[in-house]
């Protein structure tokens, strides 16, 4: 939907000719940006609400955050809202799966620093469990890192004497 | 934000009385409740968009459980650069 559609809506149902609905409308998201240019929060209700905030990037730079209300994010996560999460032991295969991926993890990328705690809980990409050892990494073999670095440190040379400009 | 201060503000501006500005405040926003809640985008010019983004299934391990997380749908709302610039020139340096 577009503010046009919007403003034909409100002309129908408010009987206002399409100047006026159009006018209306306009004023009426005028008033809120006064309220942010102002750093003013504003809270609409089964909406949301609306604040001005400091990136923490750079300086002098304000942005608009926005929150819907629970009513509505429940609304709009009607697909999703009769599930839940399901915690489940992990199945023989499962754990037989991520110790075989632990003991092929090649020797560059495993970092025997960190420590895996038992309670700690790891986020995987795939829905079937993998391991995760901080940071996550790719799984790949000796010949591709190898490769890698080669093309990576041909490229770092040739770059030095270049600028944008060529 | 005081409510009464902000549907005179909109009575102000809009030249409706307080109860019709209210009444037609509200409607807007029910409008775009109601396009967000089909999944659809909503542009509007010189304010900004609202659009929904599909968080995807999470699954969390640790050496015992795995947890599977749900997917979620959550609205997501851009302020268009016009109103960036115009909160920001505030604040600019001169």
């Amino acid at each position: 939907m577009d503010k046009e559609v919007l403003k034909s809506a409100i002309s129908i149902e408010f009987g206002l000719s399409n100047i006026d609905a159009g006018n209306a409308v306009d004023n009426i998201f005028e008033t809120l940006i006064q309220y942010f240019i102002k750093g003013k929060e504003v809270e609409i209700q089964k909406f949301g609400k609306f604040k001005v905030f400091q990136k923490e990037t750079k300086e002098n730079s304000l942005a608009v955050s926005f929150i819907p209300s629970k009513k509505l994010s429940e609304k709009v996560n009607g697909n999703f809202n009769n599930l839940e999460k399901v915690k489940t032991p992990l199945s023989k295969s499962e754990i037989d799966f991520i110790n075989s991926i632990n003991d092929n993890t090649p020797d560059e990328l495993r970092n025997e620093d960190i420590q895996r705690e038992g309670n700690e809980l790891t986020e995987v990409n795939e829905t079937v469990a993998k391991p995760k050892i901080q940071p996550q990494r790719k799984l790949v073999s000796d010949d591709l890192v190898k490769l890698h670095k080669e093309i990576t440190e041909t490229d770092e040379e040739s770059e030095k004497g270049k600028n944008l400009w060529g | 934000m005081n409510k009464e201060k902000f549907i005179n503000k909109i009575s102000e501006r809009t030249g409706l009385k307080p109860k019709k500005g209210e009444q037609l405040f509200q409607r807007i926003f029910e409008l775009i409740s109601k396009e967000l809640r089909k999944g659809k985008i909503v542009s509007l010019d010189g304010f900004g968009s609202f659009a929904i983004r599909r968080e995807r299934l999470k699954v969390l391990i640790n050496e015992k459980d795995k947890i599977v997380i749900p997917p979620k749908d959550l609205i997501e709302f851009a302020a268009s650069e016009s109103v960036i610039e115009k909160i920001n020139s505030q604040k600019s340096n001169g």
